[in-house]
């Protein structure tokens, strides 16, 4: 099994890698459109914002690759973002399209940006968030969510062979590296 | 909510260091060493901060942090000497999540919304290091050893007007100090911010968290140090 890394600028891709090594894996940083279908299993990272995301899979040749890709891929963060159809940051941006649905501004009645460890509500696993923005879809995509402030908002969705998580679980301990791990296994 | 429990390691020398009212002397271990044990205890984040980059006009804690980043997974905040963007850069390549600035920051505010810009706002905790002069809290620099004009309501209403994403705000009259909180302090805070804030200095049990909490309902962490690496506690006793 080839585990992968897509490796972008705005990526967090070294937290990502050390957490799959720290769990016994070999894992490979993907900088190359052409390789990416020659892995298995293939995690979206991202900080930053969703023009700017965009922006850097576009120059990089990335989009078409992503689009077709038959493994399973998991997008973390802004790499889950750029799943949806819209995003809503610093104007509207076309994403990937891969997962219907958008990504807008948190409601303002919390805290900008989410900062902190929230429970989900199905898989009472206790993760690390922080975004400024949360993504809304159709509840068939939706696999788990949390609830901040008596608001819920979406933490994992999945379609197909992609899913994307909006917390980080490269940093959120001993039960985000059992996330991972299960990607990888599933 | 979840209260972020978040371990402060002052290093020097590769050592955890640690004094009264930030002046630290007494070395406690290994930061390598003592970041692990608080991960595997429980902690929600790792603090980190160079206790001799103003000696040398930058940070020395790159090779650490590669180090503790390959083996915690927690956020894990660099502070200490950060003063550029290139410095912010350089922090987030080593696997780091974010950056604590104070002196460079009190020097040139503008350098908030560079940051932001470039990396957006969750990448940047602004530190305050704040002590009270005759009755109003004034920002200190250079690890408490320097008093700037500003005062800390007004340079927290400037710093979320910058764009800034949290702050951690330290009492210097009251860290490493055996009095509790700076409730005075944390009124302050409980008034002047909107975004997430952390509170530092003189948190030594569940109690002080809970005062803290009653003051200032909506704060989001707080910072531990002397009460970890000498009490003989363990993050579950503040939970």
């Amino acid at each position: 099994m080839r585990i992968g890394i897509i490796d972008t600028k705005m990526s967090n891709s070294k937290s990502v890698f050390n957490a799959i090594t720290f769990l016994g894996y070999e894992v490979h940083l993907i900088t190359v459109p052409a390789e990416l279908k020659t892995f298995d299993k293939v995690i979206l990272p991202g900080v930053g914002s969703f023009p700017a995301g965009m922006k850097e899979l576009r120059e990089m040749n990335f989009i078409e690759p992503i689009k077709e890709f038959k493994g399973d891929l998991l997008g973390i963060c802004l790499g889950m973002q750029l799943l949806f159809e819209l995003g809503c940051e610093f104007g509207s941006h076309e994403g990937l399209g891969i997962i219907p649905g958008e990504v807008n501004k948190n409601p303002s009645i919390l805290l900008t940006p989410n900062i902190g460890w929230f429970e989900g509500t199905r898989s009472f696993n206790r993760y690390y968030f922080v975004h400024s923005y949360s993504a809304t879809t159709g509840k068939e995509y939706v696999k788990d969510t949390i609830v901040v402030d008596q608001i819920e908002l979406i933490s994992h969705v999945k379609k197909n062979n992609f899913q994307g998580v909006q917390f980080h679980p490269e940093k959120s301990g001993k039960v985000g590296l059992n996330f991972l791990k299960k990607f990888i296994n599933e | 909510m979840w209260m972020r429990l978040i371990p402060r390691l002052d290093i020097k020398k590769g050592h955890v260091i640690k004094g009264i009212n930030l002046e630290g002397l007494r070395k406690v271990g290994l930061g390598v060493d003592l970041a692990n044990k608080y991960y595997y205890q429980g902690a929600d984040e790792i603090l980190l901060m160079d206790a001799v980059a103003s000696l040398y006009k930058r940070n020395n804690l790159f090779s650490l942090v590669d180090e503790i980043c390959e083996r915690c997974f927690i956020p894990i905040t660099l502070g200490g000497g950060i003063s550029s963007l290139h410095d912010v850069e350089r922090t987030m390549k080593s696997g780091c999540d974010k950056v604590s600035l104070n002196t460079a920051l009190l020097a040139k505010p503008e350098l908030i919304d560079d940051i932001v810009a470039e990396f957006g706002s969750q990448v940047l905790m602004i530190s305050i290091e704040a002590k009270r002069i005759d009755g109003v809290y004034t920002c200190y620099y250079n690890t408490g050893r320097d008093v700037s004009s500003r005062r800390v309501d007004q340079w927290i209403e400037e710093c979320i007007d910058r764009g800034a994403g949290e702050l951690s705000v330290t009492s210097i009259d009251y860290e490493g100090m055996k009095l509790g909180p700076d409730l005075e302090l944390t009124k302050l805070l409980n008034r002047s911010s909107t975004i997430p804030t952390i509170y530092h200095g003189g948190v030594r049990s569940k109690e002080h968290i809970e005062s803290l909490v009653n003051i200032f309902p909506k704060l989001s962490g707080v910072a531990i140090a002397s009460s970890l690496h000498y009490d003989f506690k363990e993050i579950e006793d503040f939970r």
